[in-house]
């Protein structure tokens, strides 16, 4: 049986139902394409295709899921690197630290209100 | 073929019929089991599959930070490992205790009683030190393992302890910030699903919550450079008067933010439970005392704003001992007669009494109130007292003149430093607050959190102002108080050189329970004011308790004052100027206010 004579069977309207699908031809029309090798290979090989790409994409779903997770896993380890370090800065910068370094290895005093005064009278002064 | 009689007994039908009707038994009992399996008991088996393969991961919340004013980090929660063994998988316990106790420093019989028990699980050591788990993890030992857990960090130490509060093992506010705005900081737990595959992998089922809602990182006002030189200051002068403790706080005076609030006795929040629970409190809003000479502001500006003094005014000071009833009220130093400005420069209890008593009670009590006392000043800090004011209804005569000059009331370090900023912004208070703003997941700074109906349910910076006195009289007490750090005045050792200082300094005694009277022993020794005069940018106020060196304000806290007022104008670039100009220029202020 040709594909074309099974098409024609199917289409095959009555005069009296003219826009009614005709359910009982479902069946009919199934068995006749599976007494066809060349339909019926078609019909498995695209859903043996369809499969195969089914299943090519469920696992590039997987690997690709499982990738973002191990990436927001690192992401998050990063981050709380990134805090620790953070938190160092602020615990070696803090002021009363600064303060001592600064007085212990640079000699730095806190500034007074009196070297102001001094420097303002020293330019004045001068300018008189 | 062998037809015995007895096969012949059944027919082919009946055979075939006995076929069937052991398959249809069978059938009929597979699908009783089936429905068995799969409507009554489906639930609980899809469960058991569920767990084969799918496990729910609970991911609980960072807790959100603390920053001071300029985003540097005071509390912050940090990722650390917690150590584990599962007794029964250890090999060699002695090996295994041998290897860990000089890492841990957990003494080596104690480690391994434990690894030898018979429990499945036993924590070793929990928030470890990221070094002593990198070594532990070199080790790789069958039976011991990490799991991640926060901990609360506070970088600065004793910075601030008391104002930031703490947080417990498992993270939750227990004092102070850390407290007050729990529900802000922890945020929610979030949950999700994920499958377990071979190769020990698991992949996601459902979306991982990447932004858990409701979880805020706070940023306050304080700015951590002037807290330093508060505590600094402070701690010297603690120490130097070998006073029991002490308070400060300081006010930006223009906004009401604060820029530091600092207690002594230090607090360190990292170690909190090697501290007594009086050192957890923050004395700046918990601490009621009695303000002494400091109140006198309060009472001339509510004796002027009434109209029942004028600034030319002369009062006589009963040459140092005024009788009320039994009651006898006592200058420092007699005086004779004196001016208004002298009243608060020599600092006269007795004349303070006499502009107190001028006004009825309720008037008297009404500027009280205006002024912020004897209710909470909602800055967003946790703990705040009320204070105490007696109702005008009980105040009997001597309580009337005592409250003039700041005895007989109990107010906290905040609402103090509030009313005297009252002077420093032409006699509107200004409402202190601590957070300026909070900040979401996406690091947007918001200045209010809206509820799920839409409603405000938290609001941040800057409150609203309430006139309390006349701009004229404002400034005429800002003029007497400017006088107090002048030559004469009680407060000279809060002068700096090149700015115009205003201040009012306090001493008070306290109030002996075991007695029954004021003590004649112990003190509160107090300095409030503000400074560049002309135009504020810094209102500081010192408590220090019981310091038995001396027991004057002008003495103890003064000094204090003084060099937290210096070091921070400087550090706003405020310049000072040449000396006998005591004005500064409204541009270098402007510059100081950012």
């Amino acid at each position: 049986m040709s594909l074309s004579s099974i098409v024609h069977s199917a289409r095959r309207k009555p005069r009296s139902l003219k826009h009614q699908f005709r359910w009982k031809l479902v069946p009919r029309f199934i068995w006749q394409s599976m007494q066809s090798f060349h339909i019926t290979l078609l019909v498995w090989g695209l859903v043996t295709i369809g499969c195969i790409f089914y299943l090519s994409q469920w696992m590039n779903y997987r690997q690709v899921a499982h990738r973002i997770d191990s990436l927001e896993t690192k992401h998050s380890k990063l981050f709380y690197e990134l805090e620790l370090l953070e938190v160092e800065t602020s615990y070696l910068t803090r002021p009363q630290r600064l303060e001592a370094l600064a007085g212990k290895t640079m000699l730095m005093a806190s500034p007074d209100t009196v070297q102001y005064q001094l420097s303002w009278v020293d330019v004045s002064s001068s300018a008189e | 073929m062998n037809h015995s009689p007895h096969f012949q007994l059944y027919s082919f039908k009946t055979r075939l019929l006995t076929v069937l009707a052991f398959f249809g038994i069978c059938f009929l009992a597979v699908l009783g089991r089936v429905f068995f399996l799969q409507i009554l008991k489906a639930d609980y088996y899809i469960q058991k599959a569920k767990s084969q393969h799918e496990r729910t991961v609970t991911l609980e919340p960072h807790r959100g930070r603390i920053l001071d004013k300029n985003g540097r980090i005071l509390a912050v929660s940090i990722q650390l490992k917690s150590l584990f063994a599962k007794p029964t998988q250890i090999e060699s316990p002695a090996q295994a205790a041998r290897l860990l106790t000089p890492i841990l420093k957990i003494p080596y019989h104690k480690l391994l009683n434990d690894l030898k028990s018979k429990r499945n699980f036993i924590w070793i050591k929990r928030q470890l030190p990221p070094e002593q788990a990198k070594l532990v993890q070199k080790l790789s030992l069958n039976g011991i393992g990490f799991i991640e857990e926060f901990r609360r960090f506070y970088p600065n130490g004793n910075f601030a302890g008391q104002l930031i509060g703490y947080a417990g093992i498992d993270t939750q506010g227990l004092e102070g910030i850390e407290s007050k705005y729990e529900p802000l900081l922890a945020g929610k737990p979030a949950v999700y699903v994920v499958e377990k595959e071979g190769m020990f992998r698991t992949v996601p089922l459902s979306n991982i919550p990447k932004k858990i809602p409701d979880q805020y990182s706070i940023q306050l006002t304080i700015d951590s450079t002037i807290q330093h030189f508060a505590e600094k200051a402070l701690r010297e002068g603690v120490v130097k008067s070998q006073a029991d403790r002490g308070t400060v706080v300081a006010l930006h005076s223009k906004t009401g933010a604060i820029l530091a609030m600092a207690s002594y006795p230090e607090f360190d929040p990292n170690r909190y439970q090697n501290y007594s629970r009086a050192h957890h409190l923050n004395q700046a809003v918990t601490l009621g005392y009695e303000p002494g000479s400091t109140f006198k502001m309060i009472t001339i500006a509510a004796g002027l704003s009434e109209g029942l003094i004028s600034p030319d005014q002369e009062f006589f000071c009963e040459n140092g001992e005024y009788k009320i009833g039994i009651n006898l009220i006592r200058d420092s130093s007699p005086h004779g007669v004196m001016t208004l400005q002298q009243v608060l420069k020599k600092s006269s209890n007795i004349c303070a009494a006499k502009i107190g008593l001028s006004m009825p009670p309720t008037r008297f009590h009404e500027y009280i109130m205006r002024f912020g006392f004897g209710r909470r000043p909602n800055s967003g800090i946790a703990a705040e007292a009320t204070g105490r004011v007696i109702s005008p209804k009980n105040w009997q005569t001597i309580d009337h003149a005592n409250i003039s000059f700041g005895q007989a009331i109990l107010v906290s370090p905040l609402q103090m430093v509030s009313a005297a900023n009252v002077f420093a912004n032409e006699g509107e208070w200004v409402p202190p607050y601590i957070v300026e703003n909070v900040i979401d997941k996406n690091g947007k700074k918001l200045k209010e959190i809206k509820d799920v109906e839409g409603e405000v349910s938290h609001k941040f910076g800057l409150g609203i102002r309430s006139p309390v006195v006349e701009a004229s009289v404002a400034e005429l007490v800002r003029k007497y108080l400017i006088s107090v750090t002048q030559k004469g005045g009680t407060a000279q050792r809060a002068a700096i050189l090149g700015y115009q200082v205003a201040g009012k300094t306090g001493t008070s005694q306290i109030y002996d329970q075991q007695l029954g009277r004021y003590s004649k022993t112990r003190y509160i020794a107090s300095f409030v004011g503000f400074a560049p005069a002309s135009d504020p940018l810094v209102t500081v106020l010192v408590v220090v308790e019981q310091p038995r060196t001396s027991h004057y304000g002008g003495t103890i806290a003064a000094p204090i004052f003084k060099e937290i007022v210096q070091r921070t104008l400087l550090f706003k670039d405020v310049l000072p100027f040449p000396e006998g100009n005591s004005e500064e220029t409204t541009a270098q202020v402007e510059t100081a206010s950012r």
